[in-house]
């Protein structure tokens, strides 16, 4: 791997659509290297996150078949395709097989799609750390669509509507009957439903409990589309993209962002913000001021809580960096 | 770059041999082994495993072949990689191997050739030892071995 890469050329080059260094920058992003910050920075037109399209669902149910048939469509109307697969990595956080992209393998010479693995590395939201990120690189390279696949899903792995306008939820039959889809949030998450497979037994059947435990929830304004598909022979996929697409009519109309959504991001902006926070509470504790805090607290003239206050005020009058 | 990110390797099998048991059993270990595997499948062509090599910015490719072919298969996959600016790619094969066939991989530049019987960590420690230019510590490679 080229470290010394120079950052904006080689965000530059993925501008251009040099797929290489794309791939390279998705790298330095995924490592976390202490340069890929700043590609990301780099990216000076609006990602388009509501564009993009999540694939989630229970492990089996068909996601990447799935993936690959609307990379079919997408490529017949002449739209270019970038994939983000995401399987589990091992338990230590390291090894992964990742082998989503068999299902795509008919793609895998055409200049038009672009697919990349990436193991969760310890995250348990069904992405990776990286995978926001990554999107954003994906978008700037100038793909018409952009999926990302999770790892299959049970029942608590939302991090996908955080990135993707559009969820797809693929359920498949003899995945449970639909008490196991009301009580998973992840009937909460969907914006479409897809039911898998939908040649097998128990399909129409499925689509039908499906209907019904989405009537029991409480009125919405998007209501959510239950489309039956069988990815292997492309069945169903049109129909799938018609309501992806009516999808994201609805949310280019629709003023402020559904309640669930609205909560994951603001979770996202939580968790980073109170990482830079550690790290300046770190920063000003090594400042003589922090010294003196530490002794406060040592000999009792403060107590935690009080010093943490004081800790507190400090960050809130240390001036922002300014942005670039 | 961090010593801490997992080795990336693209493990799949070219031409028409179907027999992907050795595959399978390879990539698991490189996984247990802290690496992560982008699973190629089968009968793929040297171009489509240099697009995968690409796309996925891999470290190594590994290559299963047990037809005859190894020798002739071998250098159309790496003509492949050159051909897309990929020469820095560490290449490994498993298969059928021969004396022929370990002279003929080696003036294409692979040292990392193994044949039946080869035990799975010292394919690890050979990738370990050849993207990373260190062996792996002792307590991570005997992890594995249980």
């Amino acid at each position: 791997m080229r470290v010394n890469d120079d950052l904006a050329t080689l965000f530059q080059r993925l501008r251009a659509g040099d797929r290489r260094a794309l791939s390279r920058a998705l790298t330095l992003i995924e490592n976390g290297h202490p340069q890929a910050a700043g590609l990301v920075d780099a990216v000076d037109q609006p990602s388009d996150a509501a564009r993009r399209v999540g694939i989630t669902g229970p492990p089996g149910a068909g996601k990447s078949t799935l993936v690959a048939a609307m990379a079919d469509a997408h490529r017949a109307a002449g739209r270019s395709v970038a994939v983000l697969a995401v399987d589990p990595s091992s338990p230590d956080g390291r090894g992964a097989i990742l082998g989503d992209r068999t299902r795509m393998s008919r793609h895998y010479l055409d200049p038009g799609v672009f697919i990349r693995s990436m193991g969760t590395r310890g995250a348990l939201g069904g992405l990776s750390d990286a995978a926001g990120e990554a999107l954003v690189l994906l978008n700037a390279a100038g793909f018409d669509e952009v999926i990302v696949e999770t790892v299959g899903t049970g029942q608590v792995e939302l991090d996908v509507t955080g990135h993707a306008g559009t969820v797809v939820l693929t359920l498949m039959p003899g995945g449970g009957d639909s008490v196991q889809a009301m009580k998973s949030g992840i009937l909460e998450v969907a914006d479409i439903i897809v039911v898998n497979k939908g040649d097998l037994e128990g399909a129409k059947q499925l689509v039908n409990e499906v209907r019904q435990a989405l009537h029991l929830r409480r009125p919405a304004d998007w209501k959510i589309p239950v489309v039956r598909t069988d990815a292997l022979t492309g069945e169903g996929i049109d129909a799938l993209l018609t309501a992806i697409q009516a999808h994201r009519d609805y949310l280019r109309s629709s003023p402020g962002l559904p309640g669930l959504r609205r909560q994951v991001l603001a979770n996202q902006i939580v968790a980073q913000a109170v990482a830079l926070l550690r790290v300046e509470a770190r920063r000003l504790l090594d400042s003589p001021a922090g010294d003196t805090l530490i002794q406060d607290l040592q000999h009792g003239a403060l107590s935690p809580r009080a010093a943490a206050e004081r800790l507190a005020g400090m960050i809130a009058n240390t001036p922002q960096p300014q942005e670039a | 770059m961090s010593q801490g990110r997992p080795i990336r390797v693209v493990v799949g099998k070219v031409g028409l041999d179907g027999h992907d048991r050795g595959v399978k059993v390879i990539a698991q270990g490189l996984r247990d082994a802290g690496m992560e595997v982008i699973y190629a499948g089968l009968r793929r062509t040297p171009a489509e495993l240099a697009q995968i090599v690409l796309q996925e910015d891999a470290d190594v490719l590994g290559l299963s072949i047990l037809s005859g072919a190894v020798s002739q298969l071998s250098r159309r996959v790496v003509a492949a990689l050159n051909e897309a600016g990929l020469d820095d790619i560490l290449v490994v094969v498993g298969g059928i191997t021969s004396p022929q066939i370990i002279h003929d991989l080696d003036e294409l530049g692979i040292k990392g050739v193994f044949g039946p019987g080869t035990d799975i960590p010292s394919v690890a420690a050979f990738i370990e030892l050849n993207v990373r230019g260190r062996l792996p510590e002792v307590g991570a490679a005997s992890a594995q071995d249980s």
